[in-house]
């Protein structure tokens, strides 16, 4: 989810051009109108959700969990962003334009934001002692949100970082450069739509269960997914992918130690 | 600390609502650029207005958000510091009142 300082140059691939292949084009332009509106739906979501399933904690700290996700995600994204175009952020160090990078649209991952404020919602919870697990109320809207601002990286096309590797498949898409590209947007959106499902059940989950699925299944998803996106590896992954295997670990470590701590009550 | 969500709840709320200020006008930053760079010259007021604006909702809020951080934090401790002294208060009035109350027998 970034628009601006495209800076990787991936647009050398070469492959057959198509007849076939689903116009799309860039149009950079929708992708902040997609932005707001993934935030506004999410939100909308939230509102929906909580209303109609009450919540585990009062709002006072409902509204302190939601300024720290709030705050690391913003920080989380920007960071894991900055990292991602470290050759640009280094050229801007050299030349003085550390703050015209930093005030720059794009630039934002979806996986920082989420470690990010995972990581302040934690730091939150130990200040304002906190006991409860309240991430299931923000599994459903993250799909949401995540989902719709996926149509706005889809139509921002190769100004956006997040567009597929050529593929001669039938579905392809032209993002302008008449290059048929795997829709990996598309795809997410149809993850995360599944997810969604899942999530959404109506059954009986253990305390924060439903977060840590969706945590799981979109890291794992993402860990995945980004193979088929053309960016710069490091040791066989991506950044995004490396900072998907340490979430994806810490949610392993925290799942055994909440079974200990389980296993020593009962016992 | 306990309290510290519950009575610092309009922090809280305001610290939400200026990332999302923050959020959306660094998004529309970018969609002014783009329009900016098809529209070229036709309307170089009403996008150096637009811009204007963005820059101050992106700094108002960027720096919002460090202020909220640092008076929110700052309250939290100069709480605890409270309840600590209040504490080591309690501690020494239920110390000496005894040998107080020994003296007088």
């Amino acid at each position: 989810m970034g628009v601006g300082f495209p800076s990787r140059g991936r647009h050398a691939h070469t492959t057959a051009i198509l007849p076939n292949m689903i116009p799309i084009g860039s149009h950079p332009a929708w992708h902040p109108v997609m932005e707001t509106l993934a935030y506004v739906a999410g939100y909308a979501v939230y509102r929906h959700l909580r209303a109609r399933q009450g919540d585990i904690v009062a709002e006072p700290q409902r509204w302190t969990v939601l300024a720290a996700a709030a705050v690391g995600a913003l920080v989380g994204s920007r960071l894991l962003g900055l990292a991602e175009q470290w050759p640009t952020v280094q050229q801007a160090w050299q030349t003085g334009r550390m703050l015209e990078l930093l005030v720059s649209p794009g630039g934002k991952t979806i996986v920082g934001g989420l470690l990010g404020g995972w990581l302040g919602v934690e730091i939150a919870k130990k200040f304002s002692g906190i006991k409860r697990r309240t991430g299931d109320l923000f599994a459903l809207p993250l799909c949401v949100g995540i989902a719709v601002g996926r149509v706005g990286c889809l139509i921002a096309g190769l100004a956006d970082d997040t567009y597929g590797k050529p593929t001669s498949l039938p579905w392809a898409v032209d993002l302008g450069d008449g290059i048929g590209r795997h829709p990996v947007q598309v795809y997410e959106i149809l993850f995360l739509a599944m997810v969604g499902i899942v999530v959404s059940r109506d059954r009986e989950w253990p305390e924060g269960a439903r977060f840590r699925i969706f945590m799981g299944c979109y890291l794992g998803w993402r860990l995945v997914i980004d193979f088929l996106k053309p960016q710069p590896l490091i040791h066989g992954l991506n950044l995004i992918q490396w900072s998907c295997v340490a979430g994806i670990l810490l949610l392993i470590l925290g799942e055994v130690t909440r079974r200990r701590e389980h296993e020593a009550l009962r016992a | 600390m306990k309290l510290f969500g519950r009575e610092l709840v309009g922090f809280a709320k305001v610290l939400v609502v200026l990332v999302a200020v923050l959020l959306v006008s660094a998004g529309l930053c970018g969609l002014q650029l783009a329009i900016g760079n098809r529209l070229a010259s036709n309307s170089d007021t009403f996008l150096m207005l637009l811009g204007i604006v963005e820059l101050i909702a992106m700094l108002v809020s960027a720096v919002g958000i460090v202020l909220v951080l640092l008076v929110w934090g700052a309250r939290g401790l100069y709480r605890l510091s409270q309840a600590e002294s209040g504490l080591e208060l309690q501690e020494r009035t239920s110390n000496e009142s005894p040998t107080k109350h020994d003296e007088e027998q």
